[in-house]
């Protein structure tokens, strides 16, 4: 993939997508990159150079990598060298799949709307990880919760409790803590009939000291 | 920003906090506030003053200054209540208390300063989800105004000690006003400090029957301490009259006049105010009448002095029965006791007293060992009273064509008020009168009670300022707060206030019922006496709200 190596840098795609639509997508990438991106990273579509289109923001939520016949055989060898398995991530066609769920996209106005893109990403437009001042963009409000929380394709605890821990380290360390609370109370609001999975919830975000 | 916020803080006094928003209501019942997540419900108490923003037009908006009457807890899910969540682990604690776990409080809006900044009723209630702010020191004195020739310092606010309440002298003085409280409360320094401000102020000339000397001269308070006396305090404007001089001599409490009354000078009706003390009946009373109608003025002492066969006559020649002759007898036979009472009295005592108060000198009328008689007190207070307000009747009507006969108005102190004022005696006795007169001659009453329930209701309905210490007895918590809007409120507030130095100012004097911390009678309350004699005070800033909110003078008691 152009652009891409073993040396990444944050202007540098994790990948591109290869199916999507407007509730998500997916991108591919090469198993070498698979150290970058997380489990509830911020990512961003963008389009490409001179598109109308909006650059569309989405939750990772599933890294997912196939199998191959090659693999097949390989796994079942009594030995496999360090070589042939070095070789295999680094030149290996079938490519890592990354899950998108999508929360919000840049509008004309330069806003970041917290709501399902117009339309999808095209196919392989190329995927960014966030920068902070992006992802401290979207948590400056709570209204990509619900989108989140009611996908039934995700696991939506596990993400949101992700997303926030994550999104909680871009910030100075005194501002962490209350940034986790309000979003907490926001949790609180969204899922107050449902108080089983708010206590999951919260107990993802902060497990407390152990009994 | 270039202004730092302890300029502002100076500027604007200490800033207000944001504690919540309006969420339901009504202007009968009251405010509903749901608490910000982060106001900590453990510093809000009921009394305290919370300031509600109408909606905003073009900067400016109406504030609805408004009292704290009950706090609360509430949650979003029920569940909560009976699977309470894990509190060990703080962040869950600090989430779900202030989201599905939340304060509340109820607030009666007491009065609306509206966008042009004057102060008036509240006739409207804010919308839904408007700001509540805790008040600020400029908001209080945008109501309650500062101290002046007219508006005189009795206490705080709770929690904004730098603040003055000041109660309006004039309206105070105009209509009868109430101190009420359980034992033990305050109420006579309560009524001493009023008393100073009336005196200060000459906004009143006073008339009070000191039922155990606890205004004239000093008195030892509970710690121990010495308080100084109101003629202490003013020297030049207070008169002591005493029925007791050995008790004043013992008590090395100055005195400036002995009073002493004419067993010729009571009269029948005088007997009436004690027919629930005395336990006189019906009989003895119409008996009192026949006896005044055959000895004339010296009834009392011939009906004490008389043989057996007078008696007989007097039963065979009318209606009088045997019975009731013998136990009114017995009942007068306990005037005897009473040294002030005499055949021959010294001087003219009613008309001593008129004189001073006509020279706008306060008496203070101390009772010596005889206060502790409830038949003296009340004899004495009916007796002195009912003469005085005759002769106020008449000096009120010539001044109606002679304005420079027009007696300076006259405040009335009782204690053990409900004695005098009980229904069934309320309408017979002098103070029934006087208070169901209103200002009409100029005659007002300051009752200091601690059973106010037990007072006639109309008397009640026609005290126009009152001001309450702590009562825990429901009949008289209802009977304090009858006609006034938002009583349901005040009732939690009145039933916990402390029992020092604190109390509930409501009616004709204040613009809203206000729970006050009572200014300390301490040294520094009788320098600032000595300043007020000086000629010293501060002015007023908002006279302009003081006239829109209280409006002329068409009072019809409490609403």
């Amino acid at each position: 993939m152009n652009g891409m190596n073993n040396h990444w840098t944050p202007d540098q795609p994790i990948g591109r997508v290869l199916r999507a639509s407007t509730s998500g997508f997916s991108a591919g990438t090469r198993i070498s990159h698979i150290e970058q991106p997380e489990f509830g990273m911020l990512v961003r579509a963008q389009p490409q150079n001179g598109s109308t289109r909006e650059p569309i923001y989405g939750l990772l939520y599933n890294i997912h990598i196939d199998d191959d016949p090659m693999i097949r055989q390989l796994v079942l060898a009594d030995s496999v060298s360090e070589e042939t398995i070095n070789d295999q991530h680094h030149h290996r066609l079938v490519p890592v799949e990354m899950s998108v769920l999508a929360v919000g996209f840049r509008a004309y106005d330069g806003s970041l709307r917290h709501a399902l893109p117009p339309r999808p990403p095209l196919s392989l437009d190329p995927v960014f990880l966030c920068t902070a001042d992006e992802v401290q963009e979207l948590a400056t409000r709570f209204d990509y919760f619900r989108v989140v929380l009611s996908s039934s394709q995700v696991p939506s605890e596990q993400l949101v409790a992700a997303n926030l821990l994550l999104a909680a380290q871009t910030l100075p360390a005194h501002e962490q803590y209350p940034f986790l609370v309000s979003a907490g109370r926001e949790l609180a609001r969204l899922l107050s009939n449902d108080m089983a999975r708010l206590d999951h919830l919260l107990r993802l975000i902060y497990p407390g000291e152990p009994a | 920003m270039s202004q730092s916020a302890s300029e502002l803080d100076a500027f604007f006094g200490a800033r207000a906090g944001r504690l919540g928003v309006v969420v339901g209501g009504s202007l009968s019942r009251g405010i509903e506030v749901k608490l910000d997540p982060h106001t900590d419900i453990e510093e809000l108490a009921a009394g305290r003053y919370v300031v509600v923003h109408g909606r905003d037009h073009d900067g400016r908006h109406n504030r609805f200054f408004s009292m704290i009457t009950d706090i609360g807890l509430g949650n979003t899910n029920a569940q909560i209540t009976n699977t309470p969540p894990d509190t060990s682990n703080p962040y869950l604690a600090e989430v779900y208390m202030g989201s599905m776990a939340y304060g509340t409080m109820h607030v009666s809006p007491m009065l609306m300063i509206n966008k042009e900044s004057e102060v008036g009723p509240v006739r409207t209630i804010p919308p839904h989800f408007q700001p509540v702010w805790t008040a600020t020191e400029r908001d209080i004195n945008d109501v309650f105004g500062h101290e002046d020739e007219a508006h005189f310092h009795i206490g705080n606010p709770l929690e904004l000690e730098n603040t003055q309440i000041n109660v309006d002298l004039k309206r105070l003085t105009e209509r009868s006003v109430g101190i009420f409280g359980k034992s033990g409360t305050g109420k006579s320094y309560l009524c001493r400090i009023l008393l100073a401000g009336v005196i200060s102020r000459r906004s009143a000339v006073n008339l009070v029957f000191d039922m155990h000397n606890d205004y004239g001269w000093e008195v030892h308070n509970e710690h121990g301490r010495v308080d100084k006396g109101l003629k202490q305090l003013f020297p030049d404007r207070l008169s002591i009259f005493t029925l007791d001089p050995e008790s004043s001599r013992r008590r090395n409490a100055p005195y400036d006049v002995v009073v002493t009354l004419a067993y010729s000078d009571i009269e029948p009706e005088d007997l009436g105010a004690l027919r629930n003390t005395m336990d006189i009946s019906d009989a003895m009373l119409d008996a009192a009448y026949t006896l005044k109608r055959i000895w004339k003025e010296n009834w009392i002492q011939t009906f004490l002095t008389a043989d057996v066969e007078d008696l007989e006559e007097i039963v065979e020649t009318t209606s009088i029965n045997a019975s009731s002759m013998s136990a009114l007898r017995r009942r007068l036979e306990r005037f005897q006791r009473w040294g002030f009472l005499t055949p021959q009295p010294q001087g003219d005592s009613v008309k001593q007293i008129i004189d001073y108060l006509e020279n706008r000198t306060n008496v203070v009328l101390e009772f010596g060992r005889y206060g502790n008689s409830l038949e003296a007190y009340i004899l004495v207070a009916n007796y002195l009273t009912r003469r005085i307000r005759d002769h106020y009747v008449k000096k009120v009507e010539e001044s109606l064509g002679d304005r420079a006969k027009e007696p300076p108005q006259l405040m009335i102190t009782i204690e053990e008020a409900h004695k005098f004022l009980e229904p069934k005696i309320a309408q017979q006795t002098i103070f029934g009168t006087i208070a169901r007169e209103l200002r009409k001659y100029k005659v007002t009453l300051l009752i200091v009670d601690q059973r106010p329930s037990a007072i006639d209701e109309e008397v009640m309905s026609q005290i126009g300022t009152r001001v309450t210490a702590l009562l825990d007895n429901d009949r008289d918590i209802t009977a304090v707060l009858m006609g006034v809007s938002g009583a349901a409120g005040l009732r939690e507030v009145l039933a916990r206030l402390d029992t020092r130095q604190q109390a509930i100012v409501l009616g004709h004097a204040v613009p809203m019922p206000v729970v006050i911390k009572t200014r300390a009678y301490d040294e520094a309350f009788y320098m600032a006496m000595g300043g007020e004699l000086q000629g010293v005070h501060t002015k007023r800033k908002r006279k302009k709200n003081s006239d829109a909110l209280y409006g002329d003078d068409g009072f019809d008691g409490l609403d």
